[in-house]
């Protein structure tokens, strides 16, 4: 089954529904805000309404690649 | 400027877009345009303090919903068309200095959530044929922004690699009656060397041909041809297995190894797809920690991939990295 399906086909346009059972499945909880800049360029920010246990974000573990180091 | 030109030679659309020439490169930390804006600085591309995962159109895009007419008049044997599409930025967390390598299994997972519904959304447009996401990392790999992002570009056509691979998979269908993905994984299971990593639903392995020395592919177990179609389990597992591949691919030279992530997708164009397999494609540059693998000659100018490793002696050396950086 699809996470989510449109009424008609993919190319069809029509809003999203949603098919999701399982009550902690972030498709499922997500929230989207939608906005337009001045520039007409679209914008989303996605968030969730619980911070689950391990939705921490933990300190990098190596640092970044310098271009001298390849 | 950005139009589509059509090669007739290599029967394939190349995209120019002249405006990307000014675009932001390798800013200061405190001109990061996708940080948080902040008071008293100069607005980001972010218009809040926080936030979880951002999509955004790109201020510099390749393909736009509403393109400008091309500047220059094509012919009947180089045709030219309007680059209709979209490209976005989705920012993966508001941490400047973070990796995918840093994200937490739930993050990882809420941000696959988002990839299948921009894809669902935007291949929704009877005007794109194939939803493309896609990270590149690194300066190696010639990245402009440091700040953790990847990108989605939604093309008006299927480009020429998907292309390629579903032609591919209908005449595998049509010899043998099943898919090539899902032979391929369950031939690389039966032989084992070059399996990465097996967590359920999804299978890792370098490829028996990989054109670069560290290439892996993830395929899920069921056959499914888009992000959105993947059950919750079978996305908390694709979360967990990009942890695992992306710590150990630093792990295995001791820095963030640079990358580029190419999930291919089933295309959107309404055609008959069922035999293209959802999977996503690693590319790491380096074939040592101190050598990068670059397009030369053969690969540029033939286009015939020359590897300098085998898969069967990579895999291990990328298994031993992932069960090191696991247990770090």
């Amino acid at each position: 089954m699809r996470l989510w399906e449109h009424t008609g086909t993919i190319r069809s346009g029509e809003p999203l529904t949603l098919h999701s059972d399982a009550p902690d499945d972030p498709a499922r909880t997500m929230t989207i805000e939608r906005s337009v800049r001045d520039d007409g360029r679209y914008l989303l920010y996605y968030s969730w309404p619980v911070a689950e246990a391990d939705d921490v974000v933990s300190e990098p573990h190596s640092e970044p690649a310098d271009a001298a180091d390849v | 400027m950005s139009e589509l030109r059509w090669n007739p030679f290599l029967g394939e659309w190349v995209i120019t877009a002249t405006h990307r020439q000014d675009r932001t490169f390798l800013p200061p930390r405190d001109y990061c345009p996708l940080c948080p804006s902040r008071p008293g600085a100069a607005p980001t591309e972010i218009d809040r303090s926080d936030f979880e995962v951002a999509v955004f159109e790109n201020r510099f895009p390749s393909l736009r919903p509403v393109p400008e007419e091309p500047a220059i008049e094509g012919t009947d044997l180089q045709p030219v068309r309007p680059s209709v599409g979209a490209c976005e930025v989705v920012v993966y967390t508001p941490r400047h200095d973070a990796t995918l390598a840093d994200a937490s299994v739930t993050h990882l997972e809420r941000l696959v959530a988002v990839w299948a519904h921009r894809t669902l959304e935007l291949g929704a447009s009877p005007d794109v044929d194939c939803v493309f996401v896609f990270e590149n990392k690194g300066e190696a790999i010639g990245v402009t922004l440091h700040h953790p992002h990847g990108q989605i570009y939604a093309y008006p056509y299927v480009p020429p690699v998907i292309g390629r691979e579903a032609e591919a998979a209908r005449a595998h269908a049509a010899d043998h009656g099943s898919c090539l993905w899902c032979r391929a994984r369950a031939e690389e299971l039966a032989d084992g060397r070059r399996i990465v990593v097996d967590n359920g639903s999804w299978v890792a392995s370098v490829p028996f041909a990989a054109r670069w020395p560290y290439e892996v592919h993830l395929v899920s177990r069921r056959h499914v041809g888009w992000l959105h179609e993947l059950e919750a389990d079978e996305r908390r597992d694709l979360a967990s297995l990009l942890r695992s591949l992306i710590r150990g691919y630093d792990r295995l030279f001791d820095f963030s190894l640079p990358y580029i992530m190419a999930v291919h997708q089933r295309p959107t164009d309404g055609a008959d797809r069922d035999d293209y397999h959802l999977h996503i494609e690693f590319y790491p540059p380096n074939r040592t920690a101190t050598k990068l693998k670059y397009l030369a000659g053969s690969e540029a100018g033939a286009g015939a991939f020359i590897n300098d490793t085998l898969p069967e002696q990579t895999a291990p050396q990328l298994r031993a990295a992932i069960e090191e950086a696991a247990d770090a």
